[in-house]
């Protein structure tokens, strides 16, 4: 009894693991097919200037 | 203006910490105080983490304490850098799964609570600001400049997003108006080589500027051309196809093995021609890269002037093709160009375009750390009952010079420590640049480190163009020049260049007028200065540092505040078990 307990933890905690890696497999794929998500711009981005007069007390991170 | 920056900023606090080279700088009503790295207090070489003897030392130095500070302001926003991490790992999907489960544990613990841990390491209570990292770098660059105006270049691995950034600076303004984002990155690439070629990374960059004159760049230039495009705009990508970086924990991959023929070379391995000839074409292709974008930087903001910060900025040998092939006429380089003069950077930045603090100083020295009172030296030598002869400043700048003359190798440790990677004449080894067997003796027997390694001269700056030619002020030992004699072998490298400090009497009287004797007794008004350490050993702090890194090498004397050691009267004092123990404290560089 106690033995099937153990080994039903253990499944539970396999089936989370896998359910939680294929969602964020499924995500990471969706993702990566726009382009807008992905990291890599190529080329001189204009930067958008920071406004020193802006409250940096709200804005720190 | 927001409600901050209503108030009347007198004293802020600039950090950086948590990547590498932690590191604090203070300003005092505008003006910079102090500045100094962890690692020369901890002695572990490029130390990342929280500063807590730097800040100690810095509040010391200014005379307050930490309920003194008005504001806190820390280098660069965590959050866009924790940004830039799950967006890669998205993107990089499945591959970088090892790498993000090892960071988030890191990131969640510590990197995202930076707020708080200052909060509750210093028991501060007031304002904590946050910079970016590549703006701190620029603030670094043209705040203490000089320049009225001047175009702001800065070249790292990464901060947040950005690698490479181009702005303008006016007065007491400064914007960043162009940047190249992560992956694409110069000094990830110079980092990938140098991973490849079997050094530190963050740590053994120079080493591989320092091989690359040894190499030819042709055979190995088309691979590397495989790695990087150049455009003609001056913006660059990198192939990722043979980088690891975004998802592994090596730099390079398979891939790059194959287009280089070879696995990468094992750390500390013997050096062949091949590893010669690749850092030669890296260095080529760097050089060629960095001139694209200060020439795009040029066309943006025409301007007489530029700035220079980042890790890249560290690169001498780019640094002197930009003086002699770009369009600008002068150049600044912040000298600790790296993420310690982010701190300085940080701090410069909220004081000037925040508060609206009017620019006062001009950053002509680095001696921005601890100095040590002769009481406290003598204590030092004292405890370690080292015999020693105190001597006035005359005398012991006499005695220096005649001894270096004779080809004694010194130990120099006079006022305040560098801020910044190099030494420039108050923690440094001195010795005579005439004999070539210096270069191999003070590499293999003083500083245990590897023999191809170059050594850099300090000349008097009114004497400089005897020896150099083309050669402009150069205070903090980022420019290099060719040689004009066969008189200086010691310092001149394989390539007949040198990578020069100039110094005149204002920067630092003491070591001007020890280099101006040895050139009345020899005729040649320079020295070989090398850091004050060993290999993989962060440069000496305290006397005590001094006197370990002293007694553990086969330097001859040691200068230190008024006092002379010599070796010959020490002897006893050396125990080789010692100097082993010694060595083993420090991981190799």
């Amino acid at each position: 009894m106690r033995f099937a307990h153990t080994i039903g933890k253990i499944n539970a905690v396999i089936l989370l693991t896998v359910f939680y890696l294929v969602i964020i497999g499924v995500i990471a794929l969706a993702k990566r097919s726009v382009s807008m998500f992905q990291p890599h711009h190529k080329g001189w981005i204009k930067k958008e200037s920071l406004d020193p007069t802006m409250d940096w007390a709200s804005h720190q991170y | 203006m927001g409600n901050i920056a209503a108030s009347t900023s007198k004293t802020i606090l600039g950090l950086s910490f948590d990547y590498h080279d932690a590191a604090v700088a203070i300003l005092k009503d505008g003006e910079l105080v102090a500045a100094a790295q962890e690692e020369r207090f901890t002695r572990k070489k490029h130390d990342e983490h929280f500063p807590t003897n730097a800040i100690d030392y810095c509040l010391k130095e200014a005379g307050l304490t930490i309920q003194d500070i008005d504001y806190v302001v820390f280098y660069e926003k965590p959050i866009l850098k924790f940004d830039r991490l799950l967006e890669t790992f998205v993107y990089t999907w499945p591959h970088g799964l090892k790498t993000f489960l090892k960071a988030i544990p890191v990131w969640m613990k510590s990197k995202l609570w930076v707020k708080q841990t200052i909060q509750k390491t210093l028991g501060y209570s007031g304002p904590i600001l946050f910079s970016e990292h590549h703006l701190s770098h620029a603030a670094s660059a043209f705040y203490p400049s000089g320049f009225e105006e001047a175009v702001v270049v800065t070249i790292d691995g990464v901060g947040e997003w950005e690698t490479t950034t181009i702005g303008y600076g006016k007065g007491d303004d400064l914007t960043i108006t162009e940047s190249i984002h992560f992956p694409d990155s110069l000094g990830l690439l110079y980092s990938a080589l140098t991973y490849y070629l079997g050094f530190k990374v963050n740590s053994a960059e120079y080493k591989v500027m320092g091989l690359a004159p040894y190499g030819d760049p042709e055979p190995y230039d088309s691979a590397m051309r495989k790695l990087i495009q150049l455009n003609p705009d001056g913006s660059y990508q990198l192939d990722q196809r043979y980088f690891a970086y975004t998802y592994g924990l090596t730099m390079t991959n398979k891939k790059f093995d194959r287009l280089f023929g070879a696995p990468p070379r094992q750390p500390e391995s013997p050096l062949t021609q091949r590893e010669k000839d690749i850092a030669a074409s890296l260095q080529r292709i760097t050089e060629e890269a960095v001139l694209g974008i200060v020439k795009h930087a040029y066309e943006l903001h025409p301007s007489e002037n530029l700035c220079l910060a980042g890790g890249v900025a560290l690169n001498c040998v780019v640094n002197e093709k930009i003086l002699k092939q770009s369009p600008f006429k002068r150049i600044f380089i912040q000298p600790a160009a790296g993420d310690a003069g982010g701190a300085l950077g940080a701090a410069l930045y909220m004081s000037h375009t925040v508060f609206n603090n009017p620019r006062s100083f001009e950053m002509k020295h680095t001696y921005l750390g601890p100095a040590f009172s002769d009481h406290e030296i003598k204590e030092a030598l004292e405890s370690q009952k080292i015999v020693c002869h105190k001597q006035d400043r005359d005398a012991l700048i006499k005695t220096a010079a005649r001894l270096i003359a004779n080809n004694h190798v010194v130990g120099w440790f006079h006022g305040r420590m560098e801020f910044g990677p190099r030494a420039l004449g108050n923690r440094s080894i001195l010795a005579d640049p005439r004999k070539k067997e210096n270069w191999q003796r003070v590499n293999l027997k003083i500083k245990f480190r590897e023999s191809f390694r170059p050594f850099a001269p300090s000349v008097l700056e009114d004497k400089s163009s005897d020896y150099f030619d083309n050669v402009c002020p150069s205070p903090f030992m980022l420019l290099t020049a060719q040689t004009k004699t066969k008189d200086i072998p010691a310092v001149t490298h394989v390539d007949n260049s040198a990578r020069l400090q100039t110094i005149n009497r204002e920067q630092n009287p003491m070591y001007y007028n020890l280099i101006q004797t040895f050139g009345d007794i020899t005729g040649c008004p320079l020295l070989i200065n090398t850091s004050f350490n060993v290999r993989g050993e962060p440069i000496v702090c305290s006397p005590q540092d001094a006197i370990q890194c002293f007694l553990n090498t086969d330097m001859d004397d040691l200068f230190i505040g008024s006092y002379r050691v010599s070796k010959s009267e020490n002897i006893h004092l050396i125990r080789p078990e010692d100097r082993e123990r010694y060595l083993k404290t420090f991981n190799l560089d």
